[in-house]
């Protein structure tokens, strides 16, 4: 003989079992209803549209020196396309021509990743970090070049870190650490330096 | 009164039975498998020695564990296993398996005795290949044994037995920690596979080195080297042999002499020819504390790149490794003409790994670490302190290594002023930069590196003999001019 309060409860649960299934069949349909936005993966920064100011320092090989360019570039308001987009207009510098600081074709910024607080995650191409010269100053000039770059024109970066095809590695062409942190503020005092052409 | 002397009495027993306790070294049992080598502290329980199964197996395969129907079930892999608090009887995959001592449960931890391993590992994981060393603790797992072999390389002369050479060729390479003591020096073993010799102590005919013994205790292996002399321990073959041989003296340091006069013909690069001075250590040579007191270098020269590592492709014949090479030697030389004692790190075409060389120059004790480098870009030379990257806050006298630097960087600073002060003054044009260049800012002393670029158009007149020797002697007389500050801060 089963209890009577039982019973009851047993009633009652049977109860908030089909109404929450009915609940969750509607709030399915409703979902299906929403049109679907594109997936989030990476968004090409905008090609055409407002167009903004920005700071960039450029490598020149001759002198061994950092300069600031001033350059027009679409930017969009996020951080992450900023990112994208300065290091992008960065690479085409040196890609160009009459590049002052050579680097190797098909070399590529392939993502950039704001990480909070602060930490800013570039990760290159391998053509980029295996077509690099070699030596301490010429791979030093590139990695201040892009960190000065990006701390300048994306608010709020302390600190970045590079990887290379998504990996770790330890050195960009036998020199410049990638295996560490890089700390903006040592690297301002550094680009200072490179600035005054010492 | 008298309450108070017998509790003090107890208070002071109890207090030197607990310090003895906490001197007394833990006890631990090591595992070596293919994934990895890990240890693991045993634990005491009823007079014998225990040790937790799921942290055993944790690191083999996937495990796991609950309590069920007062019985402690043992999933590893697709394998089940059963224990019960206090009893003996085991159950395996559905057999029974007795174990030495009862099965202990610690909370929900369940506890085996360390001597049921080696039968108790191949039932649970299904591994033939386990063997363990009971006495040293010591579990292997499938097919990890790390073999050596030890041959004594006697020297050619009698009358020069002190050459003699003790050289371990091991089956992978290895890593261990290196201690030298009056007598005899000590490589000991705590992450790597080794397996006993089959002689495991061997007297030599020798009156250099004399003996050799292999030993293991709590999950180590310890190979001991006895010597009339300091040995000193250098690898080779990508760390899978290592020589001990005597250790070099120590140039006698001699008086300050104008740097003009201390210009030397040299080799030039790519032959061999010019003799190893004293003070010169082979490739990849591990320091051992000197019989002589900790600070037996001056300066550690490293030549960078090396071996497979050709470093900056200079030209299609010369490489920044050659480069490096010879002007490290022509540095030694100079910084010892100016009194200054200098060891080279990589003395020949060996690869050695940027936390090697911080790990040798750290080792060494040295007032100043100068790395050489060598580039087709640019005129003259560029001398770099470290750009210290990010990193946590030293704790105590312990410094992060990626920042190990940061209490030497003013001074090393000024010893890159100072340096490229003196380049200047012998023509060579110079300016000082900061650098994330490793292992700088792993090295415990002042590190600087110099960079060297030609002196014109022509990249081959990095080779030229009279500019590396203006390099060398602006670099040595940089140094020398900032001595007094760099021992002031050893």
């Amino acid at each position: 003989m089963i209890p009577r309060h039982l019973k009851i409860g047993v009633y009652f649960l049977l109860m908030a079992v089909l109404i929450l299934s009915g609940y969750l069949w509607r709030l399915k349909r409703h979902a299906a209803s929403i049109p679907r936005v594109a997936e989030a993966a990476h968004v090409a920064p905008p090609q055409a549209g407002p167009r903004e100011q920005v700071t960039l320092y450029v490598a020149y090989d001759d002198p061994g020196m950092l300069m600031a360019r001033g350059a027009s570039v679409p930017l969009s308001e996020g951080r992450q396309q900023r990112a994208d987009t300065v290091l992008r207009a960065l690479l085409n510098q040196y890609l160009a021509e009459d590049s002052p600081h050579q680097i190797a074709a098909g070399s590529e910024i392939r993502n950039v990743y704001l990480v909070d607080p602060g930490l800013a995650v570039v990760d290159m191409s391998s053509a980029m970090a295996d077509g690099h010269r070699s030596g301490i100053l010429v791979e030093e000039l590139t990695i201040v070049s892009i960190v000065q770059t990006l701390s300048t024109n994306v608010p709020g970066i302390n600190r970045v870190k590079f990887l290379v095809d998504g990996k770790e590695r330890e050195t960009l062409a036998g020199h410049a650490d990638l295996s560490s942190v890089y700390d903006t503020s040592n690297v301002a005092q550094l680009a200072n330096q490179l600035k005054a052409g010492q | 009164m008298r309450w108070t002397k017998t509790a003090l009495t107890a208070f002071a027993f109890a207090f030197a039975a607990f310090a003895q306790a906490a001197q007394a070294e833990e006890k631990r049992i090591a595992v070596f498998s293919p994934q990895t080598s890990f240890t693991l502290p045993v634990i005491a329980r009823e007079g014998r020695d225990y040790v937790g199964l799921v942290e055993v197996l944790e690191p083999l395969g996937d495990v796991s564990a609950k309590m069920e129907g007062g019985k402690w079930k043992l999933r590893f892999v697709q394998r089940d296993a059963e224990f019960t608090n206090g009893q003996t009887r085991a159950n395996i995959k559905g057999k029974d398996f007795d174990l030495p001592a009862p099965f202990r449960l610690d909370g929900s931890r369940g506890l085996v005795p360390v001597s049921s391993l080696g039968a108790l590992i191949p039932q649970i994981t299904g591994t033939r290949e386990v063997v363990f060393h009971g006495d040293s603790r010591r579990l292997f797992v499938g097919k990890v044994a790390v073999r050596f072999t030890a041959e004594l390389q006697k020297s050619d002369s009698a009358q020069k037995e002190d050459a003699s050479r003790l050289v371990l060729n091991f089956t992978s390479p290895v890593n261990p920690t290196i201690a030298s003591e009056l007598g005899k020096i000590r490589l000991t073993f705590a992450r790597e596979p080794i397996m006993p010799p089959v002689v495991q102590s061997y007297t030599y005919d020798n009156s250099a080195i004399t003996r050799s013994q292999y030993e293991e205790a709590n999950g180590l292996a310890l190979l001991t080297v006895y010597s009339s002399t300091p040995l000193l321990a250098s690898f080779s073959n990508e760390g899978r042999t290592i020589s001990l041989g005597p250790a070099p003296k120590a140039p006698p340091v001699q008086p300050p002499q104008p740097a003009s006069t201390a210009i030397t013909p040299q080799t030039p690069p790519g032959t061999s020819a010019t003799p190893l001075p004293p003070g010169t250590l082979a490739a990849g040579t591990v320091v051992a504390p000197p019989q002589s007191g900790p600070h037996h270098f001056f300066a550690i020269i490293d030549a960078s790149h090396g071996g497979s590592e050709r470093g900056a492709g200079l030209s299609d014949t010369l490489a920044e490794k050659d480069v490096c090479l010879e002007l490290a030697r022509r540095l030694q030389k100079e910084l010892q003409n100016l009194g200054m004692s200098a060891l080279i790190l990589r003395d020949s075409d060996s690869t050695l790994s940027l936390d090697q060389r911080a790990a040798m120059a750290n080792s060494a004790h040295p007032a100043i670490y100068i790395a050489l480098h060598a580039a087709s870009q640019g005129r003259g030379a560029r001398v770099y302190a470290s750009l210290l990257p990010f990193s946590g806050n030293a704790r105590g006298q312990f410094q992060p290594w990626e920042s190990a630097q940061a209490p030497s960087l003013r001074t090393a600073v000024a010893a890159a002023a100072s340096i490229a002060t003196e380049l200047r003054k012998h023509d060579v044009p110079a300016g000082v930069l900061y650098a994330p260049l490793r292992p700088l800012n792993n090295i415990v002393a002042p590190a600087v590196a110099v960079e060297v670029a030609p002196p014109g158009d022509e990249v081959a007149d990095l080779a030229d003999q009279n500019y590396q020797q203006s390099i060398a002697v602006g670099i040595a007389a940089g140094v020398a001019a900032v001595k007094a500050q760099l021992e002031a801060a050893r």
